[in-house]
């Protein structure tokens, strides 16, 4: 680094500072592309520029030809002359054109009257450093994410809605003119019984039978849309209590053994949708299984902030494959036998599980038996 | 060929950099990247035969944090203008061009305003929601515009240079 000599220096002693040394900075200054100076006649052509800051302006051209930031402002530039010392600040702009952009630029303009002119000092805008800016769009960038997501949850919510709105009036609304049919089959049945032969009777039979399995798949649907739509009031819930009720209205017998095992708490929760769920898996543990020794094991278990519920059988079990599919409404890995499988209890559990906030999922069991565990996570608390 | 400034406000995100690129440069670019600032661009407008003989106009690409403050800035002074954005996809915004709006008429009375309702593209067909109501009353210019697929951006335009020379006619 060189030293000023003593002659060019600022003098401490007087604290006064010499023509010389101010050229001196404001030349290196302008030279470095930390300002520039423009000045510019009364009729605000510019007459003269220094710094390599403001070598795109055209001498010879109105002020605002290359600054068109100052365009609006040219009365406010002419009354400086008639305010001496007064100052116009045009801060943080940047003028875009189709081959570059300016930085950002402070213009900062002043009447001269030693020099009869309008100075224009155009500094680069220390707003912060390039991190500092980063940063600001950074965190712009991620309101405006935020934002979005925001828009898009509430339009998916919206859709969701009208969705359920739609199952809900098509399943309540077609119950009526399926009802209709069966009624028909009926009066078909009676007014054929003598002359029918056995073909068309079986016809209407089967006719039946599809028509009050569809009633039933209808009524499930409108059960199933109304989840998360009925009013959820919280009790205080003794599970052990709800799970043996649950039992004991399911038909029992030699061959179907069903035991509950382990830690069953009083939870202030939800009774309807853990009923549900309760009921909905027994249910489907009985129905999908296809020997004749049934046993099946309802467990609980206080585990952190979730009651963990275990349901396990000694069915067939679930394939990998199908553990996913088996939550979608009127999936079934079993073909339907009669009116009883219809394929929404475990959706329904799903559905209600999920809406809780808690998880539902498949695990093999850990005996080695053949069989399926289905592991319910019920969140101890329910939030809003 | 005289210079008008038009100024582009709205809240942060809502595509006025976007439109005034696909307007000056015909170009739309996907990163987003906040103005900092303001980012000045001329665009001229040429002549047609709806009244218009031509116009340069200096566009103020403006910071989306300044909000109703810029009315207080030396940015606005002799605004010829104000295109007001807001976001069709976030119906939030359209409170704030309401304030925009009512802020613009009140710092500069009769100078023309107009409402571009931006991102038309992204909500085809779907239901965006009421207007604020001082947005929603007959004399208010809107528009439904796409910086993305450039539709009605230069018109906004060109009818801004429009009903500027019939106002100073």
């Amino acid at each position: 680094m060189t030293r000023p000599s003593p002659s060019n220096a600022a003098s401490p002693k007087d604290n006064k500072v010499g023509d010389a040394p101010l050229i001196v900075v404001g030349r290196v200054l302008a030279e470095r592309g930390h300002y520039g100076f423009l000045w510019a006649d009364e009729d605000l052509v510019v007459t003269a520029s220094y710094g390599r800051l403001v070598g795109f302006v055209t001498i010879g051209e109105d002020i605002t030809f290359d600054l068109p930031a100052l365009v609006g402002v040219e009365n406010d530039i002419r009354a400086l002359k008639e305010t001496p010392g007064a100052l116009l600040e045009m801060p943080a702009v940047a003028i875009v054109s189709h081959d570059s952009s300016t930085p950002r630029l402070n213009l900062l303009l002043m009447w001269i009257g030693e020099q009869d002119s309008y100075l224009c000092l155009v500094m680069r805008t220390r707003i912060g450093n390039e991190t500092e800016i980063d940063l600001a769009q950074e965190v712009r960038r991620r309101l405006i994410a935020e934002a979005e997501v925001k828009a898009k949850s509430k339009e998916l919510a919206r859709a969701n809605k009208d969705l359920e709105d739609y199952a809900s009036v098509i399943s309540h609304d077609l119950q009526a003119p399926m009802r209709a049919l069966r009624y028909q089959v009926d009066d078909l049945e009676v007014a054929l019984r003598e002359t029918a032969s056995q073909d068309v009777i079986q016809g209407l039979d089967r006719m039946r039978t599809q028509a009050s399995r569809m009633g039933q798949m209808l009524s499930a649907l409108l059960e199933y849309s109304s989840i998360g739509r009925k009013s959820a009031a919280l009790f205080d819930v003794d599970t052990r209590a709800l799970v043996n009720t649950i039992i004991s209205s399911i038909e029992q017998g030699p061959e179907r053994t069903i035991t509950v095992t382990g830690d069953w708490p009083t939870l202030t929760t939800l009774e309807q949708p853990l009923d549900l769920v309760l009921r909905n898996l027994i249910d489907n543990a009985v129905k999908h299984h296809c020997g004749s020794d049934i046993n099946i094991n309802v467990q609980g278990k206080m585990l952190g902030e979730h009651f963990e519920i275990k349901v396990s059988d000694n069915g067939p079990g679930i394939a990998p494959e199908h553990q996913d599919a088996i939550f979608l409404p009127f999936r079934t890995l079993r073909k339907a036998e009669g009116d009883e499988v219809r394929g929404l209890g475990l959706a329904i559990v799903h559905r209600i599980v999920t809406s809780v906030g808690g998880g539902i999922s498949i695990l093999g069991r850990s005996d080695g038996q053949t069989g399926a565990v289905f592991r319910v996570l019920w969140p101890k608390t329910i939030l809003d | 060929m005289s210079a008008r400034k038009v100024m582009l406000l709205g809240d942060i995100g809502v595509g006025k950099s976007s439109i005034v690129q696909r307007l000056v440069f015909d170009r739309f670019d996907t990163t987003y990247k906040p103005t900092i600032g303001v980012d000045i661009y001329r665009y001229d407008v040429p002549p047609s035969d709806n009244g218009n003989d031509g116009m340069s106009f200096i566009v103020w690409d403006t910071d989306g944090n300044f909000g109703n403050a810029i009315f207080r800035h030396v940015y606005i002074r002799d605004a010829a203008a104000a295109m007001i954005v807001a976001d069709l996809s976030r119906p939030e915004t359209f409170e704030t061009a309401a304030s925009l709006y009512e802020g613009f008429k009140e710092a500069l009375p009769g100078r023309q305003a107009t409402i571009l309702l931006n991102k038309v593209d992204l909500v085809e067909g779907q239901n965006c929601g009421p207007l604020p109501a001082p947005l929603d009353r007959a004399g208010v210019t809107l528009l439904r515009t796409s910086a993305k697929s450039g539709t009605h951006v230069q018109k906004a335009f060109h009818d801004t240079a429009v009903a500027i020379q019939r106002r100073l006619a």
